[in-house]
């Protein structure tokens, strides 16, 4: 076994550990390690408590364990709550200005930062490079990551770092494998969504700022010209969907993000979705609720209001990724199944997930290749009508999909209509055609199944040949497959969850005797779904704490069950 | 190509209703702009709900049939994603200024190239007369059978002070008045806000204080802001002698859809996102 090293940097909201916490993690991915990096912060601006724990490892990792090798401390606070995770021979660095009493490798990093004229919050700079020296990093390494990561007052930041590179003394040596590992990247899942939908062809991103979601909001707005694309922050939830589908009105590519509570606001616009058939992403976001629940902390709790959310019946498909890579991917298929089906597309993802960073080793062709299958769907949107032909908006065809004009389409009188309508679009309250226009709602979505049949919709992993399963979905999924691993059990994660992989999922269960579901919500939502399909749990592992179970944690529970 | 600027749906007002007029002001000012060899693919028509939303299967022309309150959301997503169409919010005073009224000052303050016409009846129609933001103090509508306890709004007010950067009023009974206003709306570059007071045949009929009482009044030196506040001001939708008519605001103003470059026109996505994940 291969090295498996876990740091957690902690201080005052305010004090840069998050991006502390992001130059740890890069320095573990250009040494060639693997890397998964979860920051916890309560919902303030400035004091609390905030940490970043960082696991580096040789294998595929992204989850947490319960013990930490090393521990930097900007307070005192960060002792007290993480001392417990310490092993015997573990590290503690701290700010000894700051930090009194404890033992460890001190480094006096406010009057370093003092005495270099530098600025309060270059203190984890400081730490940093003491932390560089302590796992043996050579100096030319160091500088050129603080020098790339901390790119502000980049020369002040270097001095103070490197005076704190000078104040320890090397504790152990991580080596560096990344000639033969080769150099990792790292990714939130964020913005492996955000990519994601650039990549299917984004032209405008509009979304009103909402945790967990913002990260999509903010990074997209700063690469908005790199990326040829308009980002909008409206007035509100309501505007932001209805916005993104005035944009598919006029053929160009939209998609909005959000959380539960502005969720909640969209439904109206999703409904409105439904009927007229516009293309629209909508990336759900899920934190601890309801109501304003605890914002900044983790839950899987709103699958069954995305699958439902909304009046009326009408087809949509929901994917929810487990890590950035699968953020990106299915991204990808979202956007493209929304254009090719004109439905709805939910990309269900949770905090942990949105904000965790984790290698990401994507195959970009592969990931085209799914979505430039056009086995899921002819694509249907036209430019064009020969003159003298009628369009019609709602015209009936064989799986559904009517032939799609944007507005402004020469010699086409494009009608799109949120009451029900005829083919024209013109409105009716006609029997038959109220059922026609259900029946096409429905053709829609079993030709989506069907095209969902041809791509694989379940990941497994594990071991295959278990008599044991482990279910779970969303963030996790790495937990779980670590877990499943080790206690040698089969590992399944449904990525679709609308329609749902009935036949994958229980081919995928063929000579399963016993289920174990593990899920982050208190009533066990993908259990419910998985019931009606005449799957049932043996055992339940439910978490709700908004914080991700440890490797331990849930060993424990699984041994508890088994 | 001769089009029928009205499709064949039935039409379902009740007889003397204000929509007729606004609906053949619009026919009007669309032939207009086919004489003048605009192509009418790209007007857009976004209608909200209630009696006057009918309007978008009634012309025939592009039109997106919104929801209540939300015409304008749609149409700024329409304008933002393709420049080259005009487009035109058919509003209700129920539907745009009150369930609807966030989008219509931040549409204002934004302005943002599209023309709202407000429907103002004030009266909620389709849902059988209840009272709405500019019905009269102490309305008695089905909702408030002892009258209306919330004074009425002063929409144009609102909307001066949000940003609008054409503001006009006109009564569906001046019908060549209206097809002028709507004309100039439409022409004019940036947020065009036209209120129409209409009459409502079925439950509130105002057609004898409207003959009565309305004027055209133009601001005479139209950029003034204190000139069109002084004659929106002249009629608080409640009392008064006096009702305006007329042209009462019009500044230029950069639009907000200059605000953003134009998309990519090549799908430049995949480049982009392989040129970002070499740089990380």
């Amino acid at each position: 076994m291969g090295l498996d090293f876990s740091v957690i940097i902690g201080g005052k909201a305010g004090e840069g550990i998050s991006s502390a916490g992001l130059t740890i993690a890069r320095i573990f991915s250009r040494l060639g390690y693997y890397v998964y990096m979860d920051f916890d912060h309560p919902s303030l601006i400035k004091g609390g408590h905030n940490f970043s724990v960082i696991r580096a490892s040789e294998e595929k990792t992204g989850s947490l364990r319960e013990g930490i090798d090393i521990l930097i401390a900007l307070d005192k606070n960060t002792v007290n709550i993480h001392k417990k995770r310490l092993k015997p021979e573990s590290t503690l660095i701290f700010d000894s200005d700051s930090v009194k009493k404890v033992s460890g490798t001190p480094v006096p990093a406010k009057q370093i930062v003092i005495d270099s004229g530098g600025i309060p919050v270059m203190i984890n700079s400081c730490l940093l490079g003491a932390f560089c020296r302590t796992i043996g990093l050579e100096r030319g390494f160091t500088r050129s990551v603080i020098r790339d990561e901390m790119p502000v007052k980049t020369e002040k930041n270097l001095e103070i770092a490197m005076k704190g590179y000078d104040y320890v003394s090397e504790l152990c040596n991580i080596p560096d494998i990344s000639e033969a590992a080769g150099r990792k990247k790292i990714l939130s899942g964020n913005e492996a969504v955000a990519l994601g939908l650039v990549y299917a062809g984004l032209d405008a991103y509009i979304s009103y700022p909402m945790s967990p979601a913002s990260g999509i909001l903010h990074f997209l707005a700063g690469n908005s010209d790199s990326f040829g694309i308009k980002v909008i922050h409206p007035e509100g939830e309501i505007a932001a969907v209805l916005m993104a589908e005035g944009f598919a009105c006029a053929g160009r590519k939209a998609a909005t993000g959000t959380s539960g509570g502005g969720f909640c606001l969209m439904t109206e616009g999703l409904s409105y979705a439904g009927i007229a058939e516009i293309p629209l992403v909508i990336v759900l976001a899920q934190r601890q609720s309801p109501g304003t629940g605890a914002p900044t902390y983790n839950a899987q709790s709103d699958l069954l209001f995305a699958s439902y959310a909304g009046h009326g019946e009408f087809p949509r498909f929901i994917a929810a990724p487990a890590n950035s890579m699968q953020a990106f991917s299915w991204s990808v298929i979202a956007m493209d199944i929304a254009w090719d089906f004109q439905i709805p597309s939910i990309i269900l993802m949770d905090r942990t997930v949105c904000e965790g960073i984790y290698t990401f080793e994507c195959d970009l062709s592969s990931a085209g290749e799914i979505s430039e299958n056009r086995n899921i769907s002819e694509s249907s949107v036209i430019h064009s009508v020969p003159k003298g032909e009628k369009y019609e908006r709602y015209a009936d065809s064989e799986d559904g999909v009517s032939p799609f004009a944007p507005l402004g389409t020469k010699n086409a009188v494009v009608k799109i209509n949120g009451k029900t309508h005829f083919r024209s679009g013109i409105s009716t309250g006609d029997p038959e055609m109220l059922q026609w226009l259900a029946d096409k709602r429905e053709k829609k979505e079993n030709s989506l199944k069907s095209a969902l049949d041809k791509i694989k919709c379940v990941h497994a992993g594990g071991t295959s040949d278990s008599e044991t399963a482990l279910i779970c979905w969303g963030s996790l999924s790495m937990l779980c497959e670590e877990v499943a691993e080790k206690f040698s059990l089969k590992l399944i994660q449904p990525v679709v969850m609308v329609p749902f992989p009935e036949k994958e999922m229980k081919k995928e269960l063929s000579g399963i005797k016993r289920i174990i579901i593990a899920e982050d919500n208190s009533t066990g939502q993908l259990s419910l779904i998985l019931k009606g399909m005449g799957i049932h749990a043996d055992k339940q592992i439910l978490s709700y704490k908004g914080r991700q179970m440890t490797v331990e944690e849930l060993s424990s529970k699984i041994s508890e069950v088994l | 190509m001769v089009k029928n600027l009205i499709t064949s749906e039935q039409n379902t007002w009740c007889m003397g209703c204000g929509n007729f007029s606004v609906e053949h002001s619009l026919k009007e000012v669309f032939a207009g702009m086919r004489d003048d060899s605009k192509s009418l693919d790209e007007v857009v028509l976004v209608a909200g709900i209630g009696c006057h939303g009918k309007i978008a299967d009634y012309l025939n022309v592009n039109s997106v049939y919104s929801l209540h309150g939300r015409a304008i959301p749609f149409a700024t997503g329409i304008k933002l994603a393709d420049n080259n169409l005009k487009v035109i919010c058919c509003v209700g005073d129920g539907d745009a200024y009150a369930e609807g009224l966030e989008h219509l000052i931040f549409a204002a303050k934004r302005n943002i190239d599209i023309t709202v016409i407000v429907h103002d009846n004030r009266v909620y129609g389709l849902t059988t007369g209840q009272y709405t933001p500019t019905s009269p103090y102490h309305f008695k509508g089905r909702s408030t059978p002892g009258g209306s306890p919330e004074r009425p709004v002063n929409p144009l007010s609102l909307m001066l002070v949000s940003g609008a950067t054409y503001i006009a009023r006109s009564y569906s009974g001046r019908k060549e008045h209206l097809a002028g206003i709507i004309r100039a709306g439409i022409e004019h570059k940036g947020f065009s806000y036209i209120e129409v007071l209409q009459i409502c045949a079925s439950y509130c009929d105002m057609t004898d204080s409207y003959e009565e009482k309305t004027e055209i009044r133009n601001n005479e030196n139209l950029t003034s802001y204190s000139g069109a506040e002084e004659i929106i001001n002249i009629w608080n939708y409640d009392n008064g002698k006096e009702i305006p008519l007329g042209e009462f605001y019009q500044v230029n103003k950069s639009a907000y859809e200059d605000e953003f470059s134009p998309v990519s026109d090549v799908n430049s996505g995949k480049t982009s996102v392989t040129e970002f994940l070499d740089g990380i």
